[in-house]
């Protein structure tokens, strides 16, 4: 990719940290709570992946906040494993950052996965779009 | 194009403006309605007319930031203000939305009250599991369209005005003041002043407009259909709210009623138009305070999955939006409770009103931020109309954010 969103440079705070990812449909998967650089043979930093996760966010965020989010990440049997987006996954970049199916699947919210199989699909209808 | 497309477009632009006007009304402008004008009459109508030109330029701005960008207000503000800021207005902003479904919700009981004689308490419960039934099945565009089209009924109070046939001459007069009536003290009337102001402006109204857009997948081509809904529709739900004013100051005014409960609001209806009248006007209630506590209750989702990057919405499967539908019945469940513990809801929604003015620049400074930022609306950035109205109305939040507390200790509440 040689350009980001039509820009040649990019403000890695203000273009890409906090951005929403969505997968392929446009479903969202998370947000770049991180990103992690790695460096070149010649010395400069590069982007190599876009981390999401409630651990990657508390890092960035306030004491109270930090304590806050991790509070209900334990309460919903967490916090999770920061997943990590490879940068070669990502396959659009607007307002928010679309990467390719199969990162979307790796990169899936474990608690999202807790939540829907102790909870929600033992509802009746819970697999009906209402749409 | 065809004749029948032509009718199916006119069609769909008469439902998305009834949908505005009959979703303008909730608990919160039932009860500030009510109360002012059994208090001021019409004299602070200006409180009024400065909300709805305000929820209509920036409904109109987050309107026009999703369907250019798909991106809904609560998405933005972590891009603008970062995880920490965002945080905090993310805690302020749920906490208002919660308190308001809670008001919301006792709204529905009371009215079931008033329709069975049966105490309120007796049906929190069951309106709880109704309304979660409502958010876990129903298609959103029927929930919209339905609510808006029954919450048409709210006009019944403006029939009651013109039937009641009273000296309009005085009305006009009143309607026409900004200053309060003759031996009103001046910080009560700004107290009220305010909580009219942010009853018209409350925060989860431009959560839900815009989530709700892109829900229904606004595209840029419907930005026109969009601002028609809000530029007529908006206005005209606002003239019905002030309807209950009107009856309040013509029927409750010279009586000498302080109005503290929902029956005394639908009193007016009832005496002009006799039974036929209450029957309206407490479905009237019952619709607007249905459809604002499934728009509270989707709001208390929508802000933590979108700060969040959650799958959220009614678009899909509960199954793909997992944390989402966890937040939404959490938040119903506790607003059951609070409202089961039998605190009067008229008190609720009195307080809600209140706090949501303090958190009101939270939400809008970062819409006005987002529709000047060519990233997320393109060409169609604020002209110069859109920023002048967006900055003298941001002005006006900022005022009745910072005045809001301090008036309602120092008025108690308005008392």
């Amino acid at each position: 990719m040689s350009t980001w969103n039509g820009k040649d440079t990019v403000d890695l705070l203000t273009d890409v940290i906090d951005r929403e990812i969505v997968g392929p449909d446009g479903i969202p998967v998370g947000r770049v709570d991180d990103i992690e650089l790695r460096r070149r043979p010649d010395g400069t930093w590069e982007v190599a992946a876009l981390l999401t996760g409630t651990v990657a966010l508390e890092r960035r965020l306030p004491g109270w906040g930090a304590k806050l989010i991790s509070f209900f990440a334990r309460r919903t049997g967490g916090p999770d494993e920061v997943r990590s987006i490879p940068i070669e996954a990502v396959t659009k970049a607007d307002t928010s950052v679309s990467i390719t199916r199969e990162a979307a699947e790796a990169a899936a919210s474990p608690a999202e996965d807790r939540i829907q199989r102790k909870l929600i699909s033992r509802i009746p209808g819970a697999g009906d779009a209402s749409e | 194009m065809g004749i029948a497309v032509r009718v199916k477009k006119l069609l769909a632009l008469t439902l998305g403006i009834f949908s505005a006007i009959g979703g303008f009304t909730d608990i919160g402008d039932i009860v500030a309605n009510g109360a002012v004008g059994a208090r001021y009459g019409l004299s602070l109508t200006w409180a009024l007319v400065v909300g709805v030109i305000g929820i209509c330029v920036f409904a109109e701005m987050s309107g026009r930031v999703v369907a250019v960008s798909g991106s809904p207000v609560y998405g933005l503000i972590r891009d603008k203000l970062g995880p920490g800021a965002s945080l905090v207005n993310l805690v302020a902003s749920f906490a208002v939305t919660l308190l308001a479904l809670t008001a919301q919700i006792g709204g529905v009981a009371l009215v079931i009250e008033l329709a069975s004689t049966i105490p309120h308490v007796v049906w929190v419960v069951p309106v709880g599991i109704g309304l979660w039934l409502v958010i876990w099945r129903v298609k959103f565009a029927s929930m919209e369209r339905a609510l808006g089209l029954a919450g048409m009924t709210i006009a019944v109070f403006a029939v009651a005005v013109w039937w009641l046939d009273p000296d309009w001459g005085d009305l006009g007069r009143q309607a026409m003041s900004v200053s309060p009536p003759v031996g009103e003290p001046v910080p009560t009337y700004l107290f009220y002043a305010i909580v009219l102001f942010a009853a018209a402006m409350t925060p989860y109204e431009v959560f839900f407009f815009s989530s709700g857009g892109v829900e229904e997948g606004w595209k840029p081509a419907d930005l026109r259909t969009q601002r028609l809904n809000v530029f007529l529709g908006f206005p005209l739900g606002g003239l019905l709210s002030l309807g209950i004013a009107a009856t309040a100051a013509v029927v409750l005014l010279p009586k000498g009623t302080d109005v503290t409960t929902l029956d005394q609001v639908v009193e007016p209806a009832a005496l002009a138009l006799g039974t036929g009248g209450l029957v309206v006007a407490l479905f009237a209630l019952f619709v607007a305070t249905v459809g604002a506590a499934l728009e509270c209750g989707l709001s208390c989702g929508y802000t933590l999955a979108q700060y969040f990057g959650w799958p959220w919405g009614k678009r899909v499967a509960p199954v793909r939006g997992a944390r989402f539908h966890l937040t939404v019945m959490l938040c119903l469940l506790i607003g059951v409770l609070i409202v089961q513990t039998g605190i009067d809801p008229v008190q609720v929604t009195e307080y809600s009103l209140v706090f949501s003015a303090v958190a009101l620049p939270l939400t809008y400074l970062p819409v006005l931020i987002a529709a000047n930022d060519p990233d997320y609306v393109g060409e169609h950035v604020n002209g110069r109309l859109s920023n002048g109205l967006g900055i003298a109305v941001l002005a006006v939040i900022f005022l009745a954010a910072i005045a809001a507390i301090p008036l309602m200790i120092l008025t108690r509440m308005g008392a």
